[in-house]
């Protein structure tokens, strides 16, 4: 799945693992900075799905959850607190998963994949929630949760499907 | 670029979505506990709903009476303008309220376990 220049290339790897991640980052800022209905938590566009989706096609997986993983990190410490961060984290590493299973079995779209990523990110972050408040009563947020998903998982989805297309890995050989 | 299977795919969700909506409607909000009492932003008081009792809130001349009685907590008698929290009759079930503006006292009603919000926030 390496899809960069020279395998044994570390230096490299950790440098646009890290630029990806900041991108990453850089998403999850903007989109605090966009009021999405605030009726019900968790409802967001899913803007750094963009660049995990890119890193989980054009990278691989390995380095999809690192770039997942440290953006989830740095954005929940600096913007949420601890429980969100815990939140965030359920979410990301499950849709990551689920996206990666619907990418290997080749039938899906990118759009697809990032449909069930936006869902499944929401669902680990209900169960996360659910197990942490030992209160089931979080699920109520569920159906709302997986519409909502569905349809920001589809616009992400169409954008990392036209980035995927046209931008070509690696950047900077 | 959108191909059938993300249409099964989206079905597939939506689908759950719907019955999962239609399962937790069935059994949602959940029974409430305790009414909490809260006057000028301070609790006065939690209740077991299931003890029958009046509570009377006296706060800076506001004078609140609130029944509970048989799982259910209601505005008996208020001094203030409105009297829309006494219209808002009685409230069982987790996450209602009785809200009296004018005289600062809200009635909440709450399950066994803590909410979801006051964790999150």
């Amino acid at each position: 799945m390496m899809k960069y220049p020279n395998k044994k290339n570390t230096a490299y790897r950790i440098t646009f693992c890290a630029g990806m991640a900041a991108l990453a980052l850089v998403f999850s800022y903007i989109e605090l900075l966009i009021p999405f209905f605030a009726a019900v938590p968790g409802i967001k566009l899913g803007l750094a799905n963009l660049v995990i989706l890119t890193a989980l096609y054009k990278l691989g997986f390995t380095d999809a959850v690192i770039i997942d993983v440290i953006r989830v990190l740095a954005a929940g410490l600096l913007f949420s607190g601890m429980f969100g961060t815990l939140y965030s984290l359920a979410g990301a590493l499950l849709s990551l998963l689920v996206m990666y299973g619907l990418m290997r079995t080749g039938r899906f779209s990118v759009i697809g994949v990032s449909m069930a990523g936006g869902v499944f990110h929401n669902l680990g972050q209900l169960i996360m929630a659910a197990l942490l408040v030992s209160a089931p009563e979080v699920f109520v947020y569920l159906p709302v949760l997986m519409i909502t998903g569905i349809l920001s998982g589809a616009v992400i989805g169409t954008v990392a499907y036209i980035i995927i297309k046209r931008v070509s890995f690696p950047l900077f050989p | 670029m959108l191909k059938k299977a993300d249409i099964i795919l989206a079905t597939i969700i939506l689908i759950a979505g719907i019955t999962a909506s239609l399962v937790i409607g069935s059994f949602s909000p959940a029974k409430g506990e305790k009414a909490f009492v809260i006057s000028d932003g301070h609790v006065f008081g939690v209740y077991s709903l299931y003890e029958n009792r009046t509570v009377t809130v006296l706060s800076n001349g506001h004078v609140n009476k609130i029944l509970i009685r048989g799982g259910e907590a209601r505005m008996i008698s208020s001094n203030c303008s409105g009297k829309d929290c006494i219209h808002q009759g009685s409230i069982s079930k987790t996450s209602e309220s009785i809200v009296c503006l004018p005289n600062k006292v809200i009635v909440k009603i709450e399950g066994k376990d803590k909410s979801y919000d006051e964790i999150s926030k």
